[in-house]
């Protein structure tokens, strides 16, 4: 009967991660869009100092919280989140044309990495 | 290198406290769904430990919510035979009254040379000496012979003793165990009188066995082999 009280107990702190984990993700997934959001309008309007320092920010954000997501979230897929950001800061500068279109894949791929730990069925299949 | 030395420290800790969890009944003969939850258990600390891309909790996580299944499993089977059943399924009778039921051993899949290899581990040689095989749900055979060809006990040739109940360790290489010592109802006083009888101390005991019967066996330290 203990052992089961302790599972039971057990079982009630996973849930408790999982939904800590989910709305952790969730406010992350918010911060960094409405970052990249920023990055995407200065970028658009060809102001590069404002681009950069909206990129700065972002960078900035990814390193303090890129832990606390590690935690909850598959390395591989922070990797490429990672290596868009870092790849973006020569093509504001040289205010490159694809700066927008990777701009349009971090955003992409932030809401994959959110929304594929959304507990849906498709995602549990 | 360091992190994975942590992580398989911290991984150790979660597998010991979920076997440890999930009870004795566990390392002694395992049920299918035991047997299951075993399997998933290795196999996920596995992944976690090889592949630190992966995060701990990916690991850790799915060990304990297997764990706590299964002892919550096992809870409910304990309440509902219905839900033992279809857990751990039922006993299956394979010899009755030293006849073969060859459709059972088609649904079980079971082979002549499996049931006489089990026959032969429980101590029976001959098909005809059993008068109930029987497959358990973790898949050993249970066999029970025909009372002529089971061996004699005392009983039967009237030679019943009192009960009397195994000795208990006292002291174990120069270590009292008070425990040992009030299971067989008895006090110091009473192993003082042994020790001063046998004029030894305590820590020059390898081993100091007694019954309920105060009948003792001492050994003491640097005895040689013989």
């Amino acid at each position: 009967m203990n052992r089961c009280k302790v599972s039971i107990y057990i079982l009630l702190s996973l849930i408790l991660l999982c939904i800590f984990s989910l709305i952790t993700l969730q406010k992350q997934c918010q911060n960094y869009l409405l970052l990249v959001q920023n990055l995407e309008t200065a970028v658009s309007q060809h102001h590069t100092e404002q681009a950069l320092s909206a990129l700065d920010t972002l960078e900035a954000n990814w390193k303090s919280y890129h832990n606390i997501n590690g935690t909850f979230i598959n390395g591989s897929e922070l990797d490429s989140l990672r290596e868009t950001i870092s790849g973006l800061r020569p093509l504001i500068i040289y205010q490159h044309p694809e700066a927008e279109s990777e701009i349009q894949k971090m955003k992409n791929l932030i809401l994959s990495v959110y929304e594929e730990e959304l507990p849906e069925i498709w995602h549990i299949l | 290198m360091t992190i994975v030395l942590i992580r398989s420290f911290i991984l150790y800790l979660v597998v010991m406290f979920s076997v440890r969890l999930m009870g004795k009944r566990q390392l002694g003969e395992l049920q299918p769904a035991e047997l299951v939850v075993t399997i998933l258990i290795s196999n996920i600390a596995t992944l976690a430990l090889e592949d630190i891309e992966i995060p701990l909790l990916h690991g850790i996580l799915p060990i304990l919510a297997l764990v706590c299944y299964e002892v919550i499993a096992s809870w409910i089977s304990l309440k509902s035979v219905r839900f033992r059943r279809w857990i751990s399924g039922s006993p299956k009778i394979l010899i009755c009254n030293g006849i073969i039921d060859q459709n059972m051993m088609k649904t079980l899949r079971f082979s002549v040379d499996d049931l006489m290899s089990a026959l032969r581990m429980s101590g029976v040689f001959f098909i005809e000496e059993v008068q109930f095989a029987i497959v358990e749900t973790n898949g050993s055979i249970s066999v029970y012979q025909k009372s002529a060809y089971q061996p004699c006990e005392k009983q039967d040739l009237h030679a019943v003793q009192p009960c009397c109940d195994p000795p208990q360790t006292i002291i174990a290489d120069g270590q009292l165990r008070e425990t040992s010592l009030s299971a067989i109802g008895q006090d110091r006083q009473w192993l003082d009188t042994i020790l001063e009888q046998e004029k030894i101390k305590i820590k020059d005991i390898f081993i100091l066995t007694a019954d309920k019967s105060c009948a003792y066996h001492l050994i003491p330290k640097g005895v040689p082999a013989l």
